[in-house]
């Protein structure tokens, strides 16, 4: 294990600085350290690849800085089972790359996907479009190995794509933000890349129609592709699409979605787009992010039009602020951008925001707050009826709530 | 004897009718379908949360234990009441409460049968996906306990992945939801800890399960090989393709006997084995994998390879798969099955080994399992009446949960460990790893009041097995 105390600030969270950093190298000697830590009760934060440390509430105490860079990295695919199981150091987008080699891949595309360690992506959990056509990552899961705050590194599942061995600890660490303990290996089963992928995009100012035609565009892509509707102002609006599948397939998908277009009276133009500009919009609110505050809606599928419509509502009267928003009416999420500037007028365009989503019995959480102070935002919205036994949970797993603590739901 | 008060105390809550404590009225509630017997003291049938609720309230009241148990079709023992107490039956929470078409989903009671719903919403154009082999009669409730799979699971995934929420009671009687009707509910995901958690942490009382759309187009094949290693390598072959089917299922020779004496649905006798190999989706995409798969099993020396031309051959395919675990009892009185899981490539190297162990323990085992998984169902077929035969039985189905485990798989694909395997866990996991186990349990159901003595090894409350209490101290 590697002790430095010097140039602490890089691992600066919310303002606060921990008074030493540790390099653990090993899950054992990560594990040790954890049991030490929960020993003396010094409050410890893991820093993966470090990028979405924004993430989550203001710790309630930060001793240690756990830097997890000079654990192993290590990929073992096995492509005839279509399983992997990696080091939670390993990069995405290198475990993608190795994949990809033997035409397989884990299809997600969460915000900086490529920029981030498996065991963040992992931690944090974000929704990225390609939810929509294969499901969540928790779904992908199969096994996993964590370092305890009782100094053990111990694991659930396994490396066979159907385990029903034990109880299911993997999906209580994913989206957990480390709070429960530390993810040092995972399990994948993965599946082969689709013979193609293209990405597309329609502009236009009238947002009624981009609205309306981002739904309709979902239902006829069904599990082949999604639409993304981008309001940046209420100005101009884009619909950026993927479509995905065999070549027939995603032929004959354009081919509906042009015959769609053709239906309007307007001018709507379908144009072909590089994948770099469709991963700038997984990347929406995370790229520049200190100057703005991010939001994210989930909801029903069917409500995430209303809900639009009446965040539409507010950025049309000109007294208030305009609200930029990427919106997935396929799997009921709006994410949200406002200034952090004006502290007041961002706070009640969220409280309104929260208001008219709770109407439809749906969540709001801030996923990234930029620079704006996190005091004056309730980070994680409305708390769950199953709270009381999240925090028993977290009692259970880190009884002296040393992991990441504060930063969770509820100040957990 | 039972506490005349309690008895008086149950009635009031369901009724009279609905609950049983005489003798011969308990006797059937002993069984599920495993070997595994043991009677509860009494049985009680709720008809709604409220009515488990105060149920619950009441066992922690008179200090008894609560076994959830839904149709009894499960396969580990998991709703045998081993240390006695008050067997709840949730059979008469039988209601599809409401269908959302647009959102697809449904919200449903744990009693409903498993094909109930399938059949209920496909006038709707959509299904529910798990499809247990005893999805006739099987509940949703059992199936969220057992996180269980089945045939189609192979492309559509297992139980917890298609459960979006459960209302539950929990231990102390609380009635509270977990999970919502969309992913991404902020914080922990306290629903994907609770399936597959074996009725050991609350009640499962209603529950929103995602549908999904009725595929456009399906076909089954039927692919017949002279050995079963060449059967298993034409599967480790499609998958490596990157094709995923719906579901790839092998029978083995015995299998197929057993099948054609009883079912007839027009298996090849002279088959050493037989997949059964179904795609789903658009028809142009069903077509063109049909084709592959065609190619695949012929360049792998398949004795022949035919498509369901209708429904009825379809069905007929399927009836034979679905009828198998029964019609064993036409070879032999009594089989005792073994659910283990390898790495897919492992398939040819694990039946060899199974072989082995029956030519070892002079008995013949069949084979029908979800290959395109790995999930083996091999079954050991004996007579119960000759003597020294439990034991002999047993030993065989360990030896080979250990050759699973051997090649890197692990002890149960979708039965569930319960009580059959709860000794097997050290097979798998450490002591440490059991701890993390039992400490989510500590926090839905401290007391081990809820279905004891399952999963792990040990006696009813769990903390037998060693280092629980030193680290809660």
């Amino acid at each position: 294990m590697v002790s430095i105390d010097y140039d602490l600030d890089k691992y600066k969270v919310d303002g606060l600085t921990p008074s030493k950093t540790i390099s653990p190298k090993t899950p054992e000697s990560l594990a040790d350290l954890l049991r030490i830590a929960s020993e003396n009760s010094w409050k410890v934060i893991p820093f993966g690849f470090g990028n979405m440390m924004n993430i989550g509430s203001i710790p309630n105490g930060y001793d240690i800085a756990i830097d997890l860079s000079e654990m192993p990295k290590y990929i073992q695919h096995n492509s005839e089972d279509l399983t992997v199981t990696c080091s939670s150091n390993t990069s995405f987008g290198e475990l993608n790359l190795k994949l990809k080699e033997k035409q397989q891949w884990l299809p997600f595309d969460s915000p900086l996907i490529n920029h981030q360690s498996v065991g963040g992506i992992l931690a944090c959990n974000l929704p990225g479009s390609l939810n929509a056509c294969y499901g969540y990552i928790r779904d992908y899961v199969i096994g996993m190995k964590t370092a305890t705050p009782f100094g053990q590194v111990t694991k659930s599942g396994g490396t066979v794509v159907k385990n029903v061995t034990g109880f299911d600890l993997t999906r209580l660490h994913i989206g957990a933000l480390g709070t429960l303990g530390i993810i040092t290996e995972a399990s994948f089963k993965i599946i082969p890349i689709p013979e193609r992928q293209i990405y597309l995009k329609i502009d236009n100012e009238n947002i009624d129609v981009l609205t309306d035609l981002s739904s309709r565009l979902n239902s006829v892509l069904k599990s082949f592709g999604v639409a993304e509707l981008l309001i940046e102002s209420l100005g101009v609006s884009t619909i950026y699409i993927t479509c995905v599948g065999t070549e027939k397939i995603v032929n004959e998908k354009v081919l509906e979605i042009k015959t769609i277009l053709f239906d309007h009276d307007i001018d709507l133009t379908l144009k072909e787009i590089e994948e770099d500009e469709w991963l700038n919009i997984q990347d929406y609110g995370w790229i520049d992010s200190e100057n703005v505050v991010l939001g994210r809606i989930n909801c029903l599928p069917t409500d995430t039009v209303k809900i639009l419509q009446q965040i539409n509502l507010l950025s049309l009267d000109s007294t208030k602020q305009k609200i930029h928003t990427l919106t997935n009416s396929k799997r009921g999420l709006i994410k949200y951008k406002l200034p952090v500037e004006n502290i007041e007028d961002t706070t009640q365009t969220i409280q309104y925001i929260r208001d008219n989503v709770r109407k439809y019995n749906g969540y709001t959480v801030i996923e990234n707050s930029g620079t704006f102070d996190k005091n004056k935002l309730n980070i994680w919205g409305d708390l769950p009826d199953s709270f009381p036994l999240m925090k028993k949970l977290k009692s259970e797993f880190d009884p002296v709530n040393i992991l990441n603590s504060g930063r969770f739901i509820g100040g957990i | 004897m039972v506490n005349p008060s309690l008895i008086k105390e149950l009635k009031k809550i369901v009724g009279e009718q609905y609950v049983m404590h005489h003798a011969d009225e308990l006797l059937v509630f002993q069984y599920d379908g495993s070997t595994d017997k043991a009677l509860p003291d009494v049985v009680v049938f709720p008809k709604s949360s409220e009515d488990i609720s105060l149920i619950v309230k009441t066992a922690n009241k008179y200090d008894q234990y609560i076994i959830p148990r839904g149709a009894g079709t499960g396969l580990s023992g998991g709703a045998v009441p081993m240390y006695g107490g008050i067997e709840l039956v949730l059979t008469r929470m039988n209601s599809i409460l409401s269908v959302d078409i647009e959102n697809r989903l449904a919200l449903v009671e744990p009693g409903v049968v498993n094909l109930d719903l399938s059949k209920y919403v496909s006038s709707m154009g959509l299904f529910y996906a798990p499809d247990p082999s005893s999805q006739i009669s099987c509940t949703i409730g059992g199936n969220i306990a057992e996180n269980s799979g089945g045939p189609h699971c192979l492309k559509y995934g297992v139980t917890t992945n298609h459960v979006m929420a459960c209302e539950i009671v929990t231990e102390n009687g609380e009635i509270i939801w977990l999970g919502g009707k969309f992913r991404n509910v902020p914080g922990y995901d306290l629903l994907g800890g609770f399936v597959g958690s074996e009725g050991m942490m609350g009640i499962a009382t209603k529950i929103i399960v995602n549908l999904l759309p009725i595929p456009q187009s399906v076909k089954t094949h039927l692919a017949s090989f002279a050995t079963i290693e060449q059967a298993s390598f034409a599967v480790s072959s499609v998958i490596s393709s990157g094709l995923i089917p719906s579901a790839i299922e092998m029978m083995d020779k015995l299998t197929i006997e057993a099948v054609e004496n009883v079912v007839k649905c027009g298996y090849p006798d002279t088959a050493g084995a037989v997949l059964l190999i179904e795609l789903d989706g658009g028809n142009e995409e069903v077509s063109e994998q049909s084709k592959q798969i065609m190619d695949i099993c012929n360049s792998l020396e398949c004795q022949d390879i035919s498509v369901a031309a209708s429904l009825e051959e379809r069905n007929a395919l399927w009836r034979g798969r679905k009828g198998a675990l029964g019609a064993l009892g036409s070879l032999a009185p009594n089989y005792f099955l073994v659910d283990g899981v390898v790495p897919r490539t492992k398939l040819p190297e694990t039946l060899q080994t199974i072989s082995r162990i029956s030519e070892k323990i002079d008995l013949p085992i069949a084979n029908v399992f979800h290959a395109g998984d790995g999930n083996l169902h091999p079954c050991i077929l004996f007579n119960e009446q000759d003597s020294g035969m439990a034991e002999k039985v047993l030993g065989a189905g360990g030896e080979i949960l250990q050759a699973c485990v051997d090649v890197g798989g692990t002890l149960t694909g979708e039965h569930g460990v319960g009580f059959e395997k709860k000794e097997f866990m050290y097979k798998i996991f450490s002591n440490s790893d059991l701890d993390q186990m039992l400490r989510l349990k500590s926090t839905f159901a401290p007391n081990g009041r809820l279905n004891p003595g399952k999963v792990f090894p040990g006696g009813p409350k769990c903390f037998d097995m060693g280092s629980y209490n030193t680290f809660r101290s």
